[in-house]
């Protein structure tokens, strides 16, 4: 109990750590090599990277849209599927398995631009919609898996009962099966977003520069040298991922396991 | 009332070697009260689904009052299955699970309440309404689960071993509530169980599944008394079986002559007779010279084995009357001619 505990702090200082840097060159003026702390304090680069022509507050626009549309298309596709995975024993399960996790093994230089080839030839590229496509190659392995894993566990008895007492399938689902699943298919939808908001090749191969998300932004700061206005995007990108799990939390209140 | 025809009902599985359900044909009559008997991995739960219409038969028709019912899916077919477990929906509570039909057809919420409460408070669980599943015994599940069919108000009312899982007390408490909230509402019933007493207990007449086939459909005293074949007798009890030839109403084997029912059977067979039905003495006529092989006390009777002109009989009696029967000494035994029966000479299953 204690080892874990102290693996936990460990854990958490490893994680939170690398962000202290981000937030100090937020606020700083000028910080050179020597210095362990900036020399002069500033909410400029902030200022900069919130006023509309930094580009920056239409990125995160563009990057939540996306990664919404992108989780709710995963989810429509990834829960019958895991429901399929989860309950069915079939030859070759194991197989299937593999190949859906086939995306999360190779990296994604490895098929982008084979995907970016596709979708000019079928004129999905440069378009929002292509790179939308795009994110799901790496999104939807996670919403598989962890909806196989819940209906691994899942008593469809119940969803019958259901139907012998008069519920339509969807009565059934809206009833019974969506309550019983909801919580992992929230913590699914929060993995779904979060994978969606961080992606930067495929975003860039295919989306041509025109649909610019907040990887984009940030990446187009640090190549100019301006660390400051990089460091404010990279705290603002933190935002709508914070304020998923805290809404997660509140649906939700059993699904995550972090104490709030 | 709903009458139901099941007619050569064939329900396989893939991968399976033999069929869950093989040729299965019964008929329940309105308001009548079906036990289906029959070990487990008969083929018992195949046939609840299937009239409940969450599984389809691979052939054969199931009707009720005449008409088809293959074609109707399951929440129109107006047949609640109350699974065995006595599954509850565990996010809803005690009163809304009660009430779920009644939501499903959209019913004013007072409404539901309402008869929801009346319903709980006729299955003695008045005041559970705001309670969890998952702080209820076994015993209280159960009854959750049946005052939720009922409140369905089904046409066919299908119990998946509604006592299993429940204490010996809680057993016969709940088997007086299904009896009596069948009587009240007079809904065809069919019951599946693995127990005979309960089965006999609960069923106004008896099917027996073995194997996927139906063995028996009768009265309690039909499956009793007149056992179809020795694999029905044995699953009903039966343990003595000596065999013989019918003529004439006699039957003449190691056991010498003795005076069969009318209507018994003719030709070389197997006599039968319950255990219990074996009496100490003379007074019951039939009246057989035996050695006494072995004595087992059980408690509620003690088992009597004693060997007469090379048979094996076996007694289930009253431990007082079974006193008299010493091992290793011979005394004399009652077959009482209104207790015998003639099986066919075994070959068959069972």
């Amino acid at each position: 109990m204690r080892a874990g505990r102290l693996a936990a702090w460990v854990l958490g200082i490893w994680l939170v750590l690398p962000l202290v840097p981000v937030v100090i060159w937020t606020a700083a003026r000028g910080w050179r090599f020597p210095d362990l702390l900036p020399a002069d304090w500033s909410g400029r680069a902030m200022a900069q990277a919130l006023s509309p022509s930094s580009g920056v507050p239409q990125a995160l626009f563009t990057g939540t849209a996306l990664a919404l549309a992108v989780t709710a298309i995963a989810l429509a596709l990834g829960i019958p599927a895991g429901r399929a995975l989860g309950l069915a024993r079939f030859r070759g399960k194991r197989a299937v398995e593999v190949a859906i996790l086939a995306p999360l093994i190779v990296p994604p230089v490895a098929y982008v631009f084979g995907l970016q080839a596709l979708f000019l030839r079928l004129g999905l590229a440069p378009s929002a919609a292509g790179v939308a496509l795009a994110h799901l190659v790496p999104v939807l392995p996670y919403v598989i898996l962890v909806m196989a894993a819940v209906f691994a566990g899942h008593d469809t008895r119940l969803e019958e009962e259901a139907r012998s007492l008069g519920a339509s399938p969807a009565q059934v689902f809206v009833l019974v099966t969506l309550p019983a699943v909801g919580p992992s298919a929230a913590v699914a939808a929060l993995l779904a977003f979060l994978v969606s908001w961080g992606q930067y090749l495929p975003t860039l191969a295919i989306g041509g520069g025109r649909v610019a998300t907040p990887p984009l932004a940030l990446y187009a700061y640090i190549s100019s040298g301006r660390h400051d206005i990089a460091a404010a995007i990279a705290v603002l990108s933190l935002l709508p991922g914070l304020a998923v799990i805290w809404l997660t939390r509140r649906a939700f209140p059993r699904a995550l396991p972090v104490p709030p | 009332m709903t009458a139901v025809a099941i007619e050569a009902v064939t329900r396989r599985f893939a991968g399976a070697a033999a069929a869950a359900l093989d040729g299965v044909t019964l008929g329940i009559a309105a308001g009548e009260r079906l036990t289906v008997l029959g070990p487990s991995g008969s083929g018992k739960t195949t046939l609840l689904r299937l009239v409940a219409g969450i599984d389809r038969p691979d052939s054969g028709d199931i009707r009720f009052d005449g008409a088809s019912v293959l074609r109707v899916p399951a929440e129109r077919r107006g047949a609640v299955l109350a699974f065995q477990d006595h599954l509850l929906f565990p996010h809803m509570s005690v009163a809304a699970n009660a009430g779920f039909a009644l939501r499903l057809r959209g019913l004013p919420a007072a409404e539901i309440a309402a008869r929801a409460a009346a319903m709980l408070a006729r299955v003695q669980l008045a005041g559970f309404g705001d309670r969890r599943p998952d702080g209820l015994s076994g015993g209280e599940r159960a009854r959750v689960a049946l005052a939720r069919a009922l409140l369905a108000e089904p046409r066919v009312l299908l119990l998946d071993e509604p006592l299993a899982s429940l204490d010996p007390d809680l057993r016969l408490a709940m088997r007086a509530l299904v009896l009596d909230l069948q009587r009240e509402t007079g809904v065809t019933t069919i019951i599946v169980t693995h127990d005979q007493e309960d089965a006999v207990a609960m069923g106004d007449r008896i099917a027996l599944l073995i194997g996927g086939r139906l063995r028996q459909a009768g009265t309690a005293d039909d499956l009793l008394r007149r056992p179809a074949d020795a694999g029905v007798a044995r699953f009903m009890g039966g343990l003595n079986f000596v065999p013989g030839r019918s003529a004439g109403g006699v039957f003449d084997g190691p056991l010498g002559r003795l005076a069969l029912p009318a209507g018994a059977p003719e030709g070389p067979g197997l006599l039968t007779i319950r255990p219990e039905d074996v009496e100490p003495g003379d007074a019951g006529g039939n009246t057989v010279g035996v050695r006494v092989a072995a004595r087992q006390f059980l408690g509620a009777r003690t088992l009597v084995e004693m060997t007469a002109g090379g048979a094996r009989i076996t007694a289930s009696l009253p431990p007082r009357m079974a006193e008299a029967l010493v091992p290793g000494a011979t005394s004399r035994v009652s077959l009482p001619r209104a207790a015998l029966w003639v099986l066919p000479p075994d070959g068959g299953g069972g």
